[in-house]
């Protein structure tokens, strides 16, 4: 048995070298997840607004049209749960924070990143991100694991080869990808964009309502205005969402604005100033779109 | 837990090691299987362990007091009253709703409405596959064939064995029994074997039918902007991706299963080179093929008698079979299009003094057709296999006999075609072996095999398709 152990882990050691060097080189390669986690203790002492949220805030709220130094910590479909976690581990050493954006959009309350097929995008936070309070996980701690093999040696051919820059946020945490319009067009990604956000399955509102709840509460216990806002969107997305979905996402924000002082619900969703050319795709706002709602909420910021 | 899941490699080596450590207990092994077994049918879905529980339970119980019974009217009620628990088990977690669905839709065509209160139940995994199993137990037993154990642990482990619980293959008492109730000792060849096996089982699966099921899929969920040779090449990858699919994961459960020092049985034999029908069953799912032969071909009275009488015996067969994958017109018509195509064997070797033996023989030109013919007999029946309803099975037939049949069809990548032709090779070559690999007698060297095999390891993680789940799962 002895030898025949040895004889396996002679053939296996190959593997598991490679397999390592693998894992160092693609933790070695800049992302945004690391940037947005060095960037907030570089800037902590000056941050007074923080953006948290999905793709929804990650591209639609640039903090440059912010007067007041502010911060977007959001990543793409970064769920509620991962929001109050963040919040949670930097409330205490941002100093100057007044206010939190928090996106609530339409599968806001009804979806745990955990529990979707994105799931893999977890490992950036147990990778990327130091101290965040999150459960258990071994394969989550290593790149190789999840994500598909093809997949790393893509980015480590795209990175180190072709120079391919890995990041797409400016220290700021705004992301510049969505520049002007996508492949799509504005009717086609409405469709494709409302059945994914359409939940057929309730199960997890109740616990995304509990998160909202406790990130409005932790900031009123810091004296941080809480706005949750629900971002622009196009006419056909808009028009083909559940009825029944998007009534329990404004009651309950009209609900939590009404029980906590610190907190205020601004509807995107009834405005219709921003034009076709605002957007990306039919859900995500583009440089024009982000500047003009970045400075819808800098005049609300002044005045409030 | 599936078996190319991260879940599993963390898994099987921790139950390995323990497993292992008490190689000098028998007992402790066997608890160490059972719960193994159970944290693995448990992590598939909790609730329904008491079902597994309570069908061995029922089925150890039955066992023991038909060895002792006299009387043959109480034996028969025993093993009634077996079959029944085990038969209604899979009856209701089956088709319960289908029939629910049913009697709903015939009171609407008579223009009344009912509330539908179906209890929308979930199928346990692999209930037709152990069911099967504990049913064999029970009526070998009954026929006198073997004794039942009294060791509730063995049986247990018998039942439950996590290796071939899910999707087989469907064990006999007679043959993985005994192989619990003895000391298994660890062998170097059964590791090596069991590895490479499982290799190639990985291989099959991820490689090869999960990307061929991504260009199925592709082409036959845009089935009416197709070529009627588009679908034709695609219903045909489908047959070579269920064999992978299911014959990857039998090889995954006979590989693991050697790990722990058992050797469970063949359950396909290189059926894509089959030269008849006859043939095909028996290189085919061959624990299941061979479960319905001593169960209810044989016992409806086999191949005794007119032809006329063996030819019905075979039809409620293959109805039987084709109604255990599903209870819809598609799988009845399966079924009846396997039985319709035995007729000309049954006929053809009536004359003959004795059964063809085909696994010897170099290729040629007769050889090759019978291949071809028999090739094509199949994907004809996967038409109904794979489409979800009869209209659909249909209209992609209807596609296929039009004249779009003799456009250019869309082809998938060249990589797959590469891999595709490859596998075929290597499996002509290991056909008269248990598995591809057994003997890797093109490389004689340790090295090229090491070689190869690192190959094989590199293609499994690079050209690992979209997971599509176990084709068999849904059985």
């Amino acid at each position: 048995m002895k030898k025949l152990l040895f004889q396996l882990s002679i053939f296996l050691t190959p593997i598991l070298v490679i397999g390592s060097i693998i894992e160092y080189a693609i933790r070695k390669i800049p992302n945004d997840y690391i940037l947005k986690n060095n960037e907030i203790v570089i800037q902590k002492d000056s941050i007074k607004t923080l953006i948290l949220g999905s793709s929804h805030s990650l591209y639609g709220i640039n903090p440059k049209y912010l007067n007041q130094h502010a911060f977007n910590a959001a990543n793409v479909s970064q769920t509620l749960d991962l929001d109050y976690t963040i919040l949670k581990e930097t409330i205490y050493d941002i100093p100057q924070l007044k206010n939190v954006i928090i996106r609530v959009s339409h599968p806001t309350l009804f979806e745990l990143l955990p529990e979707m097929s994105e799931e893999w995008r977890m490992r950036n936070y147990y990778i990327y991100y130091d101290n965040l309070d999150l459960p258990w996980s071994i394969f989550n701690r290593f790149e190789i694991f999840t994500t598909h093999f093809k997949l790393n040696i893509k980015r480590l051919i795209d990175f180190y080869i072709d120079g391919k820059p890995a990041t797409h946020c400016l220290s700021n945490g705004w992301n510049t990808s969505y520049k002007t319009r996508g492949k799509q067009s504005l009717s086609e990604s409405a469709k494709s964009a409302a059945i994914r956000h359409n939940i057929k399955d309730f199960k997890y509102h109740q616990e995304c309502k509990s998160y909202l709840k406790k990130i409005v509460k932790l900031c009123k216990h810091q004296d941080i205005k809480v706005i949750l806002l629900t971002p622009p969107a196009y006419y056909e997305y808009k028009n083909q969402l559940l009825k029944s979905q998007l009534n329990k996402t404004i009651s309950f924000c009209k609900e939590l604005e009404k029980a906590h002082s610190n907190c205020v619900h601004i509807n995107y969703f009834l405005d219709n100033s921003f034009s076709e050319t605002d957007f990306f795709d039919a859900d995500h706002l583009n440089h024009s779109g982000a500047e003009k709602l970045s400075n819808d909420l800098n005049k609300y910021l002044i005045t409030n | 837990m599936l078996f190319d899941s991260l879940d599993f490699a963390l898994f099987l080596p921790i139950v390995l090691t323990i497993y292992w450590i008490f190689h000098s207990s028998l007992k402790a092994q066997n608890i160490t299987i059972v719960c193994a077994s159970y944290i693995f049918y448990g992590c598939w879905d909790w609730r329904f362990l008491w079902v597994i529980l309570f069908t061995t339970l029922v089925d150890y119980l039955v066992g023991l007091k038909l060895a002792v019974t006299k009387s043959d009217v109480k034996r028969k009620s025993l093993l009634l009253f077996s079959l029944l628990t085990n038969v209604g088990f899979l009856f209701f977690f089956k088709y319960f709703n289908f029939f629910i669905d049913e009697f709903v839709t015939s009171f609407e065509f008579f223009g009344r409405t009912i509330e539908k209160s179906t209890l929308h139940i979930i199928v346990p995994i692999g209930i037709s596959f152990y069911t099967f199993q504990t049913m064999s137990y029970t009526i070998d037993i009954y026929k006198k064939e073997i004794l039942p154990t009294k060791n509730i642990i063995v049986f247990t482990a018998f039942v439950s064995f996590f290796p071939q619980l899910i999707a087989g293959p469907i064990e006999r008492a007679s043959n993985l029994l005994p192989q619990f109730l003895n000391q298994r000792s660890f062998k170097r060849e059964n590791v090596l074997h069991g590895l490479r096996q499982i290799l190639w089982g990985l291989f099959k699966k991820m490689v090869i039918a999960d990307n061929i099921g991504e260009f199925v899929n592709q082409v036959l969920d845009n089935a009416n902007q197709e070529s009627g040779s588009s679908i034709a090449l695609s219903i045909a990858l489908y047959h070579i991706q269920v064999y992978a699919d299911f014959s990857g994961y039998s090889d995954i459960a006979i590989g693991t299963a050697r790990l722990f020092g058992f050797d469970l049985v063949q359950n396909f034999s290189f059926p894509l080179f089959a030269r008849d029908i006859s043939d095909y069953w028996r290189r085919w799912h061959i624990s299941f093929s061979n479960w319905l032969r001593d169960y209810i071909y044989f016992p409806l009275g086999g191949s005794r008698g007119t032809i006329l009488f063996q030819l019905r015996n075979l039809f409620i067969t293959f109805i039987i079979s084709g109604l255990w994958h599903n209870l819809s017109l598609n799988f009845l018509i399966w079924g009846l299009l396997n039985a319709t195509y035995f007729i000309p064997v049954v006929i053809k070797n009536r004359r003959r003094k004795k059964q063809p033996d085909y696994s010897k023989r170099n290729m040629s030109f007769r050889i090759s057709s019978d291949i071809f013919v028999t090739f094509i007999l199949v994907i004809f029946t996967r038409f109904f296999y794979k489409a979800e309803t009869f209209d659909q099975s249909l209209f992609w037939l209807e596609k296929v006999f039009s004249t779009s049949f003799f456009h250019f069809p869309q082809s998938p990548k060249i990589v797959l075609i590469i891999f595709i032709i490859s596998f075929l090779v290597i499996e002509w070559f290991g056909r008269n072996q248990k598995y591809a690999l057994e003997n890797l007698t093109f490389l004689r060297k340790r090295s090229l095999r090491h070689i190869f095999y690192y190959a094989l390891i590199f293609l499994v993680f690079y050209y690992s398709g979209e997971t599509q789940n176990f084709i068999y799962f849904q059985f």
